[in-house]
């Protein structure tokens, strides 16, 4: 992230922020060498056969997550080198894919986890007297392994993306999993204690367990740690034909990901983009009729009101959170206050995940506000040649992703009530004030650093690479709206005196009104100012 | 007669490079003007610091004797813009954003459906109405600009390269519509490569050259100054090269051709 983050500066602050990441990822690149190379250490110097398989499995398994999976968690979702951009070049499709490949040799995620590899090899060959040759093979063959795996990773990504009628389902189901898979082991302990380990047994029986490890057996992690593990002690052939599944391992993943880019990634782009606007062409009609009723705004603040609110409802992350909270409230209503305490933090068990819900649903929108011009492209020429005065364009897209966040806290609460019952009346209305005044808070800011810190987005894409500032900022203004929101709905709670948190957050929200009134005026002179170098950064 | 447009020393500069230089130009309401220049000569530039694009270094413009600067909102109010490059958005479909661009100008809704209708059935862009502007070609996206430019009624029309990418047809029924708008005292400003195009329509022309104004006035006097012969058969084209082309001319040919 925050080599990307270097690539596409813009400011001197982002910049300074992209290096201060820098020095957080190489700590915890360290940190990480240092945990695994003692796990090493111990599983080799105890050299019993379980401690060292325990030791090589730990340490390989999690160092194929962080070169295969987290590229892809984090957001980068695609390939180091944009080869649709090639395409004009004399280059041969296999030419194109080496290209991507040596790209990501050279990765910011792969050089997060280049230096653990070497720390963990250093500690097993020369600390613990590791056979040198085999484990410097084994671990080379294992990189090269990986690093192939993560860049065809990468193009199988795009490769779905591109294929946007199912993108959404896609996404949907592999997030869906994702959650419920989190949850299972709670889940699971909960519904066993309380129905006795037969349900459990039913729920996961043998057989399915037995074929989970059989299949890591045949993953790369596990294959270079048993042949570690056999040279380690005493059984070279063993070791030599892990090696040869691992060859065959990286030959695999070259054959899929050239045969994606020589098939599928670089062909059909514009069947690719009439899918795009198929599936997008369909929603967001009703924005117009809908803020067209809104007579008190000025005619200027509806129409960029009603652009806006479309541009969400036809984004695939818009319609992907209209979709996703309903299982959101779900998980939470009815795996997460499942754990708590009746009484935490002074509220009812109801009452606590409403206001958390609310809380976080404000939170859905946090992207559309910090990087409000994202989705503009060369259109952002239309704010400037018009005669709206830019407060009002300003306020116009805040009133768009107001109404689409209210939409959003609306669908939640509805559901939330649906599966859990009505919450009392002060975690009601303290649950929809934290919305309103978590809004506010990230509004304001948002208004500031979006002209400042603008990045070009996808709007069919899920993924997002804000400036590297707008990441701070966003923790930032995250961690105050849990501080101070949170404080004024637990702590009167925990006084005794619930109908006091509502009556804090009406004060609350009333001086972030007066706040955003007196600030809209010097952040659209802001977004004036900036305008020709939104222009060129939107236009690129 | 009133100006419809007026910059006086008119100036931008990126970094080294100077764009415009000192530009002094005036412009009579109820004129078509046109305004040419090689590539990179500061066309685009001095129409994009007129319409509110780019801010001058120095200097000053007005159009209909108000500030670009200092009163951008009341200029704006007055002008339509086609920029020399789509500034559509691209995902709201070719009615919305006619809407869009009405209801920034204050128009009624019932006035811009009609007017939108109106204008989408002119430009032969009435059967993808429920296409997103995304889907365009490049010429559908033109004249989309043309629509959007002229659907509030501006006093000032600044069209910068508005036949690019455009058919024959919907060349010409632009051509009319812009000669009915100058009839009812509206004042174009118009960049084109086309000079066939510009020598038709434009009663007044200037050339702008490395930043600087070579030639300005009604396009007679340009031609009777243009050089030796009759004044009626010399072409536009013939004045812009004597004007702008220099030696560049002399080299009209590939060495490795020879």
């Amino acid at each position: 992230m925050w080599w990307h983050g270097l690539r596409s500066r813009t400011t001197a602050a982002d910049t300074a922020v992209a290096v201060i990441l820098a020095v957080v990822a190489a700590i915890l690149s360290g940190a990480l060498a240092v945990a695994l190379s003692f796990i090493t250490h111990v599983g080799l110097r105890d050299g019993t056969e379980d401690a060292v398989r325990v030791a090589t499995l730990v340490v390989f398994w999690m160092l194929g997550f962080l070169a295969v999976v987290m590229p892809v968690f984090f957001g980068f979702g695609q390939p180091q080198v944009p080869l649709r951009r090639l395409l004009v070049f004399p280059f041969s499709r296999w030419s194109l894919y080496r290209i991507s490949l040596a790209s990501s040799f050279v990765s910011g995620v792969n050089l997060f986890w280049y230096p653990v590899l070497v720390a963990v090899s250093f500690v097993a060959v020369i600390v613990n007297g590791a056979p040198p040759v085999y484990w410097c093979a084994a671990v080379l063959v294992f990189a090269v392994c990986l690093v192939v795996w993560c860049n065809t990773v990468l193009i199988i990504v795009q490769w779905v993306l591109r294929k946007r009628s199912v993108r959404e389902v896609v996404v949907l189901v592999g997030l869906v999993l994702v959650v419920v898979v989190s949850m299972l082991p709670a889940m699971y302990q909960e519904e066993a204690e309380e129905r006795g380990q037969e349900w459990f047994g039913s729920l996961v029986p043998k057989p399915v367990t037995s074929a989970v490890v059989r299949m890591a057996a045949v993953f790369p992690p596990t294959i270079v740690a048993r042949g570690l593990e056999a040279a380690v002690l005493g059984e070279p052939g063993a070791g030599i034909a892990s090696l040869l599944w691992l060859l065959l391992w990286t030959g695999g993943g070259v054959a899929i990901g050239y045969g994606i880019v020589r098939r599928n990634l670089l062909e059909g782009e514009s069947s690719a983009g009439a899918q795009a606007s198929a599936a997008t062409r369909s929603s967001g009609g009703a924005a117009g009729w809908t803020i067209e009723r809104l007579t008190i705004l000025p005619a200027e603040v509806r129409a960029v009101a009603a652009k806006e609110l479309r541009y969400l409802l036809r984004s695939t992350v818009g319609k992907f959170n209209l979709v996703i909270m309903p299982v959101f409230v779900v998980v939470m209503a009815m795996v997460v206050a499942r754990d708590l305490d009746d009484a935490f933090l002074g509220l009812d068990r109801v009452s606590l995940v409403f206001v958390g819900l609310m809380i976080y649903a404000s939170m859905f929108s946090n992207n559309f506000l910090f990087n409000a011009y994202a989705w503009e492209g060369a259109g952002v020429q239309s704010f400037f040649l018009s005669p709206a005065g830019p407060e009002r364009i300003v306020f116009g897209k805040n009133v768009g992703v107001w109404i689409y966040n209210t939409l959003l806290g609306l669908e939640g609460a509805v559901i939330f009530v649906l599966v859990s019952g009505m919450p009392p009346a002060t975690a009601l209305l303290g649950g929809c004030l934290a919305f309103v005044a978590s809004i506010l808070s990230v509004t304001i800011v948002g208004n500031f650093l979006s002209p400042v810190m603008p990045v070009p987005r996808d709007i069919s894409s899920i993924t997002n690479s804000p400036s590297q500032t707008a990441v701070l900022a966003t923790f930032g203004v995250l961690i105050g709206n849990a501080l101070v929101i949170g404080s004024l709905v637990a702590v009167p709670a925990l006084l005794g005196a619930k109908w006091l948190g509502p009556l804090l957050l009406v004060l609350l929200i009333a001086a972030e009104i007066v706040l955003y009134v007196v600030m809209l005026h010097p952040s659209g002179q802001l977004l004036e100012s900036r305008r020709e170098s939104l222009i060129e950064t939107l236009q690129a | 007669m009133d100006l419809a447009i007026e910059t006086r020393g008119l100036r931008r500069e990126f970094g080294d490079v100077v764009a415009v230089e000192g530009l002094d130009l005036t412009v009579e309401t109820g004129t078509f003007f046109g305004f040419l220049g090689p590539n990179g000569a500061g066309k685009s530039t001095t129409i994009k610091m007129l319409t509110g694009l780019l801010g001058p270094s120095s200097g000053s413009g007005r159009i209909l004797g108000h500030d670009v600067v200092a009163d951008s909102v009341a200029a704006k109010k007055v002008m339509g813009v086609v920029p020399e490059e789509s500034a559509l958005f691209e995902r709201l479909t070719g009615p919305e954003y006619l809407r869009f661009v009405g209801r920034m100008y204050g128009m009624a809704r019932a006035m811009i459906d009609a007017r939108s209708t109106e204008l989408l059935e002119l430009m032969g862009l009435q059967d993808d109405t429920r296409k997103l502007i995304v889907d365009y070609s490049h010429g559908m996206r033109k004249k989309l600009s043309i629509s959007a430019a002229v659907i509030h009624e501006p006093r000032v029309l600044f069209l910068d390269e508005p036949f690019e990418g455009i058919d024959a047809v919907s060349s010409q029924l632009v051509r009319s519509v812009l000669n009915q708008l100058v009839t009812t005292g509206v004042t174009i400003f118009l960049t084109s490569h086309i000079l066939e195009i510009v020598e038709k329509l434009c009663s007044h022309v200037a050339i702008i050259h490395r930043g600087q104004l070579v030639a300005d006035g009604p396009l007679v006097q340009l031609r009777e100054g243009a050089g030796e012969g009759d004044s009626e058969t010399r072409s536009l084209e013939q004045l812009f090269l004597s004007l702008v082309g220099g030696d560049r001319l002399e080299r009209g040919r590939l060495s490795w051709l020879e």
